[in-house]
């Protein structure tokens, strides 16, 4: 493939099923966890320091804004759902359309919020309500061209380099061992050993195909389930897996190849590292509209000996932030011992988010 | 004359392998297979045992490794040769290319495996080679080989309490007894780094193993440190109390803050 990634590559066609579409739509996302906490964040930040320069006096500039939030929060909120709706309801729309629109919903919004509050609200006498009007579409075009300028730089072009750097790899010291696991059962099992070839095909194919490809949980499951198969031929009885998958929407889909490194990461340390039995604990719960996905195993009581555990969930959590932004989120701890790993992500992936 | 062999894998498939090349090269290459193990622990144990003339050992196995096993081996009075085999350790083959070491690369090739066995039966890894790559590569021991009586015995890393350098040897102190060693305390400090502490010229302290400091005012009769007094290292296990020498006192005082 083309080291330069240009668009147009192989790899941009089909793209239906891919997390990193090109920006068709430059209306802000409401319905976006990331958008609606950078959006809240600065233009509230954006207002308390309007009102902190144009007041003498902590105490008051606050009062102040206290008065005004009772206009700019409804209207903050109101105007991330126009943009939800606009984006989803009209998703075809020229470019040309999509960008008044979007700068003229904030105004619109803080129009009707002003018309239901405005005998009980704030008393705008700073300046006509007109001046509030103009802040708001001033602050919408503001927030909607740094959303179009964020989705231009995720552009296909770039954000493939940055897929590409973040591509998964067969580890050599798996491959090689996992050959020569087949080799010696090929004569005494046949069975076995084609089982274990086609498993090793299938972890290839996934290896090779798009990290950004959303599969359905199941398929990500079975992957990791035909990868346990070979690394228990290959280690023996010390490696026990504990799959505790709960009730999971069936259209429940995850970044291909997400979960497989994990547990991945959790033989190479748990079990490669360690002398005697290793049981990994996979757990897959679906909490409302998030899927948790929780994986531990146990590690070296020696925290000199731990390091390099976190090494391979760099490139997880790269890629969970380039699908998902803030959506989605990974943590880890030691605990007894064992090293726990969570993820947390939303349970359906819409192509266009 | 039929080679004696040691197979020392973690991985139950290796073993089979391994154990089939070998009598795929029967005809050219006559071995017996003593013993197959999984552990480096066990390896030692075979060595003793069934004293073969050849040990395949794997690198990458939990615990104790494949560097590590043959440290301790080439540490034995009449050492087996050792041929090392590996998936794949772009590290440790650098290392063992910089300094002529034999390895083989799993998936292992007969002709290949008949090649090294015949030219490990010429020659015996040697000492001061293994050393240089365990030190190319930061590897550290799990244990260290004590000779006692004419007998090799092992003594965990894990629980040595202190080291101290004696007139002619290091002794090494665990919670349960003392072992005496000749290697020094300089290159235990270098090979173990963090893991220890040096309080004193001819001191070293497990990090995890001190309870607290205390000061000590000096006697009279000091006892070159005297007048001010000087602190001490309380330990968990033990009631010993080591002196800690007032050059070295800021350095342990920073790591014991660390």
């Amino acid at each position: 493939m083309s080291a330069k990634g240009a668009p147009g590559s192989p790899a941009s066609a089909g793209r239906e099923e891919t997390a990193a579409p090109i920006p068709a739509q430059v209306i802000p996302d409401g319905c976006n966890l990331g958008v609606v906490l950078r959006v809240v964040l600065a233009v509230n930040a954006v207002v308390a320091l309007a009102v902190l320069v144009s007041h003498a006096g902590w105490s008051i500039a606050w009062l102040r804004f206290v008065e005004l939030s009772a206009v700019l929060e409804p209207a903050l909120l109101m105007t991330l759902l126009a943009w939800c709706a606009l984006r989803r309801f009209l998703p075809g729309l020229p470019l040309a359309w999509q960008r008044p629109l979007a700068w003229l919903a904030p105004a619109a919004c803080t129009a009707v919020v002003l018309t239901i509050v405005g005998p009980i609200g704030p008393d705008l006498s700073a300046g006509p309500r007109w001046a509030a009007l103009l802040v708001a579409f001033a602050l919408g075009a503001g927030v909607q061209h740094y959303f179009e300028l964020r989705a231009r730089a995720f552009s296909p072009a770039v954000t493939e380099a940055r897929f590409q750097a973040l591509q998964s790899r067969i580890r050599p010291h798996f491959f090689f061992n996992s050959l020569n696991a087949v080799i010696a059962v090929v004569r005494s099992d046949p069975a076995r050993a084609e089982r274990m070839l086609e498993s090793v095909a299938e972890l290839f194919r996934a290896v090779m195909g798009d990290v950004r490809r959303l599969v359905p949980l199941e398929q990500e499951l079975d992957l990791c389930r035909q990868y346990v198969e070979i690394e228990q031929t290959r280690l023996g009885e010390r490696l026990q897996v504990e799959w505790d998958i709960g009730a999971v929407h069936p259209r429940a889909r995850v970044p291909q190849l997400l979960l497989q490194p994990v547990i991945e990461n959790a033989v190479r340390y748990g079990a490669e590292r360690l002398a005697g039995d290793c049981r990994i604990v996979v757990r897959v719960r679906q909490l409302g509209f998030r899927l948790e996905i929780f994986v531990s195993n146990p590690v070296a009581k020696d925290p000199l000996q731990r390091e390099g555990n976190q090494i391979g969930l760099a490139n997880i959590r790269g890629r969970l932030a380039l699908i998902y932004d803030l959506e989605a989120e990974l943590t880890t701890r030691v605990r007894h011992d064992r090293f726990e790993l969570t993820m947390t992500l939303p349970v359906e992936k819409r192509a266009n988010g | 004359m039929t080679t004696k062999i040691l197979i020392v894998d973690d991985e139950p498939p290796a073993r089979l392998r391994m154990q089939q090349l070998l009598a795929e090269i029967g005809a050219q290459f006559p071995t017996e297979v003593v013993a197959a193990v999984d552990s480096g622990k066990a390896a030692l144990e075979a060595v003793d045992r069934d004293a073969p003339d050849i040990v395949l050992l794997d690198i990458s196995m939990p615990g104790m490794n494949g560097i590590e096993v043959a440290r301790h081996l080439a540490a034995r009075e009449h050492p087996p040769a050792v041929v090392f085999v590996t998936a794949h350790d772009e590290h440790a083959l650098d290392a063992f290319e910089v300094r002529a070491l034999d390895y083989l690369m799993k998936p292992v090739r007969a002709d290949r495996l008949a090649a090294s066995l015949a030219r490990a039966r010429r020659l015996v890894q040697n000492e001061p080679r293994l050393e240089e790559v365990a030190r190319a590569l930061g590897s550290q021991r799990t244990h260290l080989t004590i000779s006692e009586r004419g007998r090799m015995s092992l003594v965990p890393v894990d629980e040595i309490v202190f080291l101290r350098a004696e007139l002619k040897y290091v002794t090494i102190r665990t919670p349960q007894r003392e072992h005496l060693t000749e290697e020094s305390l300089t290159s235990l400090e270098e090979e173990f780094g963090p893991r220890f502490v040096r309080i004193h010229r001819n001191t070293l302290v497990a990090r995890k193993s001190i309870r607290a400091f205390e000061r000590v005012r000096g006697h009279a009769d000091g006892d070159g440190e005297g007048g001010e007094g000087h602190w001490e290292v309380l330990l968990k296990e033990l009631a010993d109390r080591l002196p800690i020498s007032r050059r070295q006192w800021p350095l342990v005082k920073q790591t014991a803050v660390s």
